[in-house]
């Protein structure tokens, strides 16, 4: 696929006027468009503790935008949520790298019988969706006692498929001279690895970790299943059990929550954008 | 190359319009009503645990307001001694208790006491995991605490004659009224047994239409849930469940609320949402919520809720300032039915899982617990039923009784008949899959998607029935 | 492959005969078996984690929707093909509530994928104009990828709530006589897509931008000079250039549509009419049915493995095509 980022953007063409205006004036009508949903939750947010939101505040002078820092205050639960994401999706991040890492090294410059066989069970599990694996999964995951534990929420989704080839296929890129010429030279395999290979591969790693971090981070379906214990929910459930306090929903702290727990991947976005399309973009591979 | 562009943005604007029109509506601010305060929360932390105390792990599924004062009696009795430390964990919801203490038989990772709604009381008798509380009532000489238990209450969790679990926070199901809105409608917010006749009417004129036609204000707000399907078998003494709701000696081998209790309350509500004097908000898990809100807002004058809700609709009430007076009466029911209603809530398991200590130290919270003036305080303080008589004598809840007098309609509801196994919660291994059949079919037949009631409740009693089979075949196993 | 890593391992460690050492010795000196020790030591990683939780999970998947199982998801009683039979109403018990919600899957994915893709490639024409700024525009339109589902939910189902009033005009305009928008079988899965389309949109637009983009420029160029109009170039340059960008949109769209859980799960966990993924999360975590929910869940398997194949297959001839 097509990676924009790679391609220097022309600069800016002058145009007519009345072209200009129209085209900003488009921008900007889908701009709010596509932001009327969170600037609800904004709104809603300031409005104070209402069980009867509006999303246009009937009165503009009592906005409470003091809600945003005492959140934390109101559920000290939300910096743990914050954290356990954070552990979470860093210890996965990691482990994919790592794992993908040395399973491609494999791949990409070994020679062995049974290495088509390797391939086939790394590319195999992209085959097989999460749906398929997942009350098995769930199953030994709880009869380890593994729920409401990082090594839970962490250890099913340190080895990827997905990861593997694209290391793989970025390896490839590089010159095979190189290794053989290092070898020789009585390089260790582990050395060649780690200390030129991996330095060569910074693109294809950062594609991969912001890739991955950002998919863990958004991960709903599994933590909802193997967490239980309020403290160990990670952000993405812990917003939605708001919804089910008997003592009525409070819909200002929840949409607060919401648009803070999102800051963290959206300056991912900012930062990482072009780690982040390049990543997804070859996520087409993903089954 | 402009041309391009322009053909495709315009025909783009249409896309976008579509999609802004979904969110910023024109009506979305009008329609005003005065914002409601919720109740804040501010959570209630644990007091620290002192030097050689045994950790005791208890697992609740109260949230919110309900949720701090488990803690503040948690703290109560942390600080009344010192031999036993109560680490209360909070597991977001009922369901979600029963739910990770079956993943933890497995796993062996159980709290040492669990607050359990009735829905699992099979399930944790099934388990083989759990000491029933009887027997420590009787090695302590205390059986006179459970002669005191309310009587509904008692029976409850007195399956078969062993009581398994100590009842600690128990509710039933009222009709809430806006007394306001019946006085303007010339009706009888006191009398409290009220006919499905009577309630039809009710709806019909405390209906507002406004000069288009529209309706500002609806008789009855309607939401699927099964507890009030319970409610309902239970005051025409109707078992929900064969033999006998599984309590006479035999495990329910079959459900049976396909009958005409069960087929002519389903008709009762959807009728009264067809003739457009009752407004149905779906399922409970969103629509509880939407329907208390209605209420509240004077947008709906009758509403189903537990008697816990009680202070929490009170206060949103006042807060809304649409002048809602509210008011409770009993379930509605067939005429000359006068059965009881069911009692609902939780009870506290004791697992065999701890070390003694640890059961012994559950089992003193226990009897803490059961202390007339902590239900008194407990039930003051949330709107469940002191599980103990006694509990009446102590000046708080004289007090609580005086301040909120729609408390007592619940009480005397709970005590109308006698106790028979029909008007008590039915056992079944799958108390909670069955009440989400029963859902998904109401809603089914409200959106129009059965002919008839009848059609619905086949449907949900066929695959619950199927799955009840599956379960009996290998539980315990 | 496991057990193969410790046998391999273990006689070089332990201390063994001399003519076994020498036998050994003999074959670490071959450099094909020695890069496969160092090939299985490196792969073993990822190795252990696919076998523990792909591959074995998947066959007892398989074994657990031949058995009935206990509350702790033990096989209890073999039931054969009794839970597929069942799922595909081929029991006689004429009920098809998963044949149903395998149609509603269909029906959401046919709802979202076509918009998305439209909308998506609308607002990259858009954006793919070269006036000051438009860096900040295409952030905006991209930010949603970085909005979680879950997140996405939150704010939506209170959109969709009565009691916000945000879409009350929805309700009236197409006088529903319910509450609110996920009240009515008319507008429940159009709702759940509408939000999905808003959470999808950042992925496809991006996408969508960096096909257009790669359109030569002197291709519009020469057109124009040969006096072709703007629909012209659009209909014969832009669409077919764009085509493998737009085809990958809707395999990737599509299989991601029918996993859909979220919003479903968010927007409405007790709607009869719901998704097969879905109706898989019931029977598995409310019913306790592992059983029954493994059978649905390898049903599910098979649509989405015979998706995959046709992506592949078509990816392959995308790139035979360049």
């Amino acid at each position: 696929m097509i990676d924009t980022a790679d391609r220097r953007e022309r600069p800016p063409v002058p145009h007519s006027l009345p072209y200009n205006t129209m085209v900003y004036a488009l921008l900007i009508i889908a701009a709010i468009v596509l932001m009327s949903p969170l600037l609800f939750a904004l709104s809603i947010s300031v409005q104070g503790p209402t069980m009867d939101p509006r999303f246009i505040p009937r009165d503009l002078t009592t906005l409470d935008f003091a809600i945003f820092a005492r959140v934390f205050e109101d559920e000290p639960i939300i910096s743990r949520w914050i954290l356990n994401s954070f552990v979470v999706a860093s210890g996965v991040t990691l482990g994919v790298v790592v794992t993908s890492a040395l399973f491609a090294y494999v791949l990409a410059y070994f020679s062995f019988p049974g290495k088509a066989l390797l391939l086939f069970v790394a590319l195999g599990s992209l085959m097989v969706p999460f749906e398929a694996t997942l009350i098995p999964n769930y199953l030994l995951v709880a009869s380890w006692g593994w729920t409401n534990s990082y090594q839970g929420l962490i250890l099913p989704f340190i080895a990827s498929g997905f990861g593997i080839f694209l290391m793989r296929q970025y390896f490839l890129t590089l010159p095979r001279e190189l290794y053989d010429a290092a070898l020789v030279d009585g390089c260790s395999r582990f050395r060649y690895l780690w200390m030129i290979l991996l330095p060569l591969s910074r693109p294809a790693i950062a594609t991969l970790a912001v890739y991955t971090f950002l998919s863990t981070w958004n991960q709903f379906y599994w933590p909802l299943l193997v967490t239980s214990a309020t403290e160990w929910r990670t952000t993405q459930v812990g917003i939605t059990i708001f919804r089910n306090f008997e003592g009525g929903v409070v819909y200002n702290t929840q949409m607060a929550a919401t648009l803070i727990v999102m800051l963290p991947t959206l300056v991912l976005l900012v930062l990482g954008q072009r780690q982040l399309v390049s990543g997804l973009t070859s996520g087409a591979l993903k089954g | 190359m402009k041309k391009v562009r322009v053909a495709v943005l315009s025909s783009l604007i249409a896309v976008l319009m579509v999609a802004l029109s979904l969110v910023v509506s024109p009506l979305a601010f009008a329609q005003q009503a005065t914002p409601v305060p919720a109740p804040t929360i501010t959570p209630v932390p644990p007091v620290a645990r002192p030097e050689g105390s045994t950790e005791v792990v208890f697992w609740y599924g109260l949230g919110g307001n309900l949720g701090n004062v488990v803690q503040e009696v948690v703290n109560m009795y942390n600080t009344s001694q010192s031999t036993y430390y109560i680490n209360a964990v909070f597991q977001s919801s009922y369901d979600d208790t029963i739910n990770k203490i079956n993943a933890g038989l497995a796993s062996g990772d159980l709290p040492d006491l669990a607050q359990i709604f009735e829905a699992g009381s099979q399930r944790m008798i099934d388990s083989g995991a759990i000491v029933p509380v009887q027997t420590l009532f009787e090695r302590d000489g205390m059986m006179d605490v459970v002669e005191d238990m309310e009587p509904a209450v008692r029976a409850n969790y007195e399956i078969n004659g062993t009581l398994y679990s100590a009842p600690f926070n128990s509710s039933t199901a009222m009709l809430y009224v806006n007394r306001a809105a019946f006085a303007e409608a010339g009706l009888d917010p006191d009398q409290a047994l009220v006919t499905y006749d009577d309630v039809a009417e009710y709806a019909r004129a405390l209906t507002v239409r406004d000069a288009a036609g529209t309706v500002t204000r609806y008789g009855l707000a309607v939401y699927a849930e099964g507890w009030f399907l319970e409610q309902i078998h239970a005051v025409h003494d109707a078992p929900i469940g064969l033999p006998a709701n599984g309590r006479e000696g035999e495990r329910m081998t079959e459900y049976a609320y396909n009958g005409e209790v069960g087929v002519t309350w389903v008709e009762f509500l959807k009728g009264l949402v067809d003739e457009g004097v009752a407004v149905y908000y779906g399922p409970a898990s969103g629509g509880s919520g939407a329907a208390a809100s209605a209420f509240v807002n004077n947008q709906a004058a009758m509403h189903f809720s537990s008697i816990a809700s009680l202070r929490g609709l009170v206060s949103s009430a006042a807060g809304a300032g649409a002048g809602v007076d509210v008011g409770t009466l009993y379930m509605p029911r067939a005429e000359g039915a006068d059965g009881k209603t069911i009692v609902g809530g939780a009870s506290l398991w004791i697992t065999n899982v701890g070390t003694p200590e640890a059961q012994e130290g559950a089992w003193d919270f226990i009897k803490y617990s059961l202390q007339p003036e902590v239900q008194a305080f407990w039930a003051a303080n949330t709107g469940y039923y002191p599980v103990v008589q006694a509990s009446y004598e102590d000046p708080v809840m004289q007090e609580a009784l005086v301040n909120f007098p729609q408390f007592q309609v619940a009480i005397d509801q709970i005590r109308l008949t006698d106790i028979t196994s029909a008007n008590t919660a039915h056992v079944s291994g799958i108390f909670v899959p069955y009440r989400t059949h029963y859902v998904e079919a109401f809603d089914r037949y409200m959106r129009g998607e059965f002919a008839t009631a009848q059609e619905a409740l086949d449907a949900a009693v066929a695959i619950s029935n199927e799955q009840l089979t599956e379960y009996n075949l290998t539980a315990g196993g | 492959m496991q057990e193969d890593v410790v046998s391999i391992v273990a006689p070089v460690s332990a201390p063994v005969a001399y003519g076994r050492q020498n036998a050994l010795a003999r074959w670490w000196s071959r450099p094909r078996n020695r890069e496969l020790l160092m090939a299985l030591l490196y792969s073993s990683p990822a190795l252990i984690i696919f076998f523990l939780f792909t591959y074995f999970p998947f066959v007892r998947a398989i074994w657990l929707s031949l058995n009935i199982t206990n509350q702790r998801g033990e096989p209890a009683a073999f039931n054969g093909l009794g839970y597929y039979l069942r799922v595909l109403s081929l029991d006689g018990s004429g009920r098809t509530d998963y044949l149903q919600s395998i149609g509603t899957s269909f029906q959401f994915t046919l709802m979202v994928v076509p918009t998305v893709i439209i909308i998506a490639v609308g607002l990259a024409v858009l954006a793919a104009t070269r006036v000051r700024g438009i860096q900040f525009f295409r952030l905006i339109f991209t930010s949603s990828i970085a909005i979680s589902l879950a997140s996405a939910g939150v704010i939506w189902s209170l959109i969709y709530n009565p009691s916000s009033g945000a879409t009350r005009w929805v309700v009236e305009l197409l006088n529903l006589g319910v509450p609110g928008v996920l009240n009515s079988n008319l507008t429940t899965i159009p709702a759940v897509a509408v939000m999905s389309v808003w959470s999808a949109l950042g992925f496809n637009f991006i996408i969508a931008l960096a096909g257009l983009q790669a359109i030569p420029e002197d291709l519009y160029e020469s057109a124009s000079i040969d006096g072709a109009g703007g629909w012209h170039k659009f209909r014969f340059i832009t669409l077919p250039l764009l085509s493998p960008t737009l085809l990958f949109l809707v395999i990737i769209g599509t299989i991601g549509a029918l996993q859909a859980f979220t919003q479903f799960h968010l927007l409405i966990p007790d709607s009869p009419n719901t998704v097969f993924i879905y109706e898989t999360f019931r029977a598995f975590w409310y019913d306790n049915r592992y059983g029954l929910a493994s059978a649905m869940s390898i049903i599910v398997f098979i649509i989405l493995i015979t998706l995959t194949i046709i992506q592949y297959r078509t990816l392959d001839q995308r790139v035979h095509y360049q």
